[in-house]
């Protein structure tokens, strides 16, 4: 694609490295830049430069924060003997907005996979076996995707703890709520009978 | 199961062709690179969304243009079904029956079972053992979906355990719990791959046995032998023995995908001993087997696809086959041949109802 001016093409290059954008979305964000007050562009060139350059990362649970410990670990409020253990800050967002937890968390940033290059080593594996040998931990529940990458993350773990006095919980898998019994895959619905829980309890 | 009607667009060689069949038996006659066998794939492809010879989608279209689409009509227990594929680079696979999309393609396949006996089909005495774990793979996947999901399961895994092997090898760098909680996951998929493997050869060899009895008309017993390390033990001790050879080797030396089906003839090895005219026998039998197999766990006679078959098999095995598939068990039979003169010969004492249609370009 052409452009008339450098200055755009830059600004084109620049958004289009974003997931998602493609070079003419990146040409209508641009443009509709352009369009806005000076002060607009302003703010969001500080929004990005801030966040690239205060963010910080809790020293407890690695999730992001804007302090060394983040709120849900300074909070008195949450109970610091259970540990729920997550692939990454999506996962504490979605665990948080459902108000049932009230334990602290663990961001373990990704899943192991060797093929992608991804190793036990590379997550916050070593400073989770820390934060349980410190012996304030009487839990910790495992809330990895049911996929394979998130299997092998869950049993690395649960043997890494192996020995130590901590229960070794993992979020149940079943049927969705308000979802059609007919339209579950059969998998889930044959894990679903498999594990079968009593009724009301 | 009957095909009434095929037709092609852009696929392999023929710009647009139309075919009305009315018989359970169909020759397609006419020289050699006519199209005859493009037919045969196209119905292979509107059965299972995949060419029988070709992997790549991309291939089967017509040179110089730039999509394909196959249309057939099927009639199925007293219903008229429409099944329509076709092939875009770029986009998805459309797979559609009576106008309706599959919400998963595998939903389709099996639906209509299909045979097909080709030429190419010696490669599977010849090459190596995946050619031959790859049909038992496929026998099995389509009945046994555990041991569908199993083997995905296995394959990925094993995958990310030859890169870690492979990292020690290079860097010797090796994190040991993560060796193990693989080996942990992979033992029981090893043991389920291996039962059901063993289970399906008990009831398979039996039929394949005596299909090869009847084309062959003699004595000679075949059999499909598994040969697999997991004989000697169970799974977990023996890839736990075998480490440290993985280790060397930087790949997996022990687990399912190293097993091997031996196809033999009163216990001799086909590949070693077996004359061309015994292979084919062979083939012909474990084809038939499969359709056999296929029609028993589905309820529905596969189409049987004969490729060239007849050409190269002598008078006395082509009527033993002829006396087979005539039978109820066998579906409707499409083949393609490059002497109509022969296929009228085969067939004129049969009482077989025949159809013949000229191919040419």
């Amino acid at each position: 694609m052409n452009y008339p001016s450098r200055l755009i093409e830059e600004a084109v290059n620049a958004f289009s490295r974003f997931p998602g954008i493609g070079r003419k979305s990146a040409l209508r964000l641009t443009l509709y830049l352009l369009r806005q007050p000076g002060e607009e562009s302003q703010q969001l060139a500080k929004a990005i430069s801030d966040l690239r350059s205060k963010v910080v990362y809790c020293s407890s649970c690695h999730n992001i924060s804007d302090e060394p410990v983040c709120r849900i670990c300074a909070s008195k409020t949450r109970d610091k003997g259970t540990i729920c253990v997550v692939a990454d800050l999506r996962d504490v967002i979605a665990i948080e907005n459902t108000g049932q937890y009230t334990g602290v968390y663990h961001v373990l940033g990704g899943l192991i996979a060797p093929m992608e290059g991804v190793s036990p080593d590379q997550l916050k594996i070593q400073s989770l076996l820390d934060r349980v040998a410190s012996g304030e931990v009487k839990e910790i529940l495992l809330a990895l995707s049911a996929t394979m990458e998130g299997d092998t993350t869950g049993f690395y773990i649960s043997k890494k703890l192996a020995g130590q006095p901590v229960r070794i919980s993992t979020i149940a898998r079943g049927i969705a709520i308000g979802g059609e019994l007919e339209y579950a895959d059969e998998l889930t619905l044959g894990r679903s009978i498999l594990n079968r829980v009593p009724f009301g309890g | 199961m009957y095909l009434r009607r095929l037709q092609l667009n852009n696929f392999r060689n023929a710009v647009s062709r139309d075919y009305v069949f009315e018989a359970p038996v169909v020759a397609l006659t006419g020289r050699n690179g006519a199209g005859k066998t493009n037919v045969l794939d196209a119905l292979h492809y509107i059965c299972l969304t995949r060419s029988y010879f070709n992997s790549q989608d991309q291939q089967l279209i017509r040179f110089g243009e730039d999509y394909f689409n196959l249309t057939a009509q099927i009639e199925d227990e007293g219903e008229e079904y429409k099944v329509f594929c076709a092939y875009q680079p770029g986009n998805k696979k459309v797979v559609k029956l009576n106008g309706q999309d599959y919400p998963r393609l595998a939903d389709h396949i099996g639906r209509f079972p299909v045979v097909m006996i080709a030429p190419t089909d010696l490669n599977l005495i010849h090459e190596g053992s995946d050619e031959r774990r790859r049909f038992i793979d496929m026998l099995l996947s389509q009945t046994d979906r555990d041991y569908l999901l199993a083997l995905m399961k296995y394959n990925k895994l094993l995958l990310q355990r030859n890169t870690l092997l492979k990292s020690w090898a290079q860097e010797r760098k090796l994190d040991k719990a993560l060796l193990e909680v693989l080996d942990e996951q992979l033992a029981p998929l090893n043991r389920l791959i291996y039962t059901r493997r063993a289970a399906l050869l008990d009831q398979f060899n039996p039929v394949f046995e005596e299909l090869h009895l009847e084309i062959c008309q003699g004595h000679e017993k075949a059999g499909i032998q598994y040969e697999s390390g997991f004989h000697q033990g169970d799974a977990a001790t023996l890839m736990r023995q075998g480490v440290q050879a993985d280790l060397e080797a930087g790949r997996s030396l022990t687990g399912v995908h190293r097993d091997d089906f031996v196809f033999t003839i009163n216990g001799q090895p086909v590949k070693k001993f077996g004359s061309q005219g015994q292979q084919k026998s062979f083939i012909i039998a474990l084809k038939l087997a499969q359709s056999d197999f296929l029609g028993m766990l589905t309820g529905k006679a596969p189409f049987l696809l004969l490729d060239d078959v007849f050409e190269k098999l002598d008078p006395q095995r082509v009527a033993s086959l002829l006396q087979l598939v005539g039978q109820e068990r066998f579906g409707q039979i499409l083949l393609t041949d490059t002497d109509r003169g022969r296929v009228e010969a085969i067939f004129r004492h049969t009482g077989a109802e025949v159809q013949y249609i000229g191919v040419s370009s």
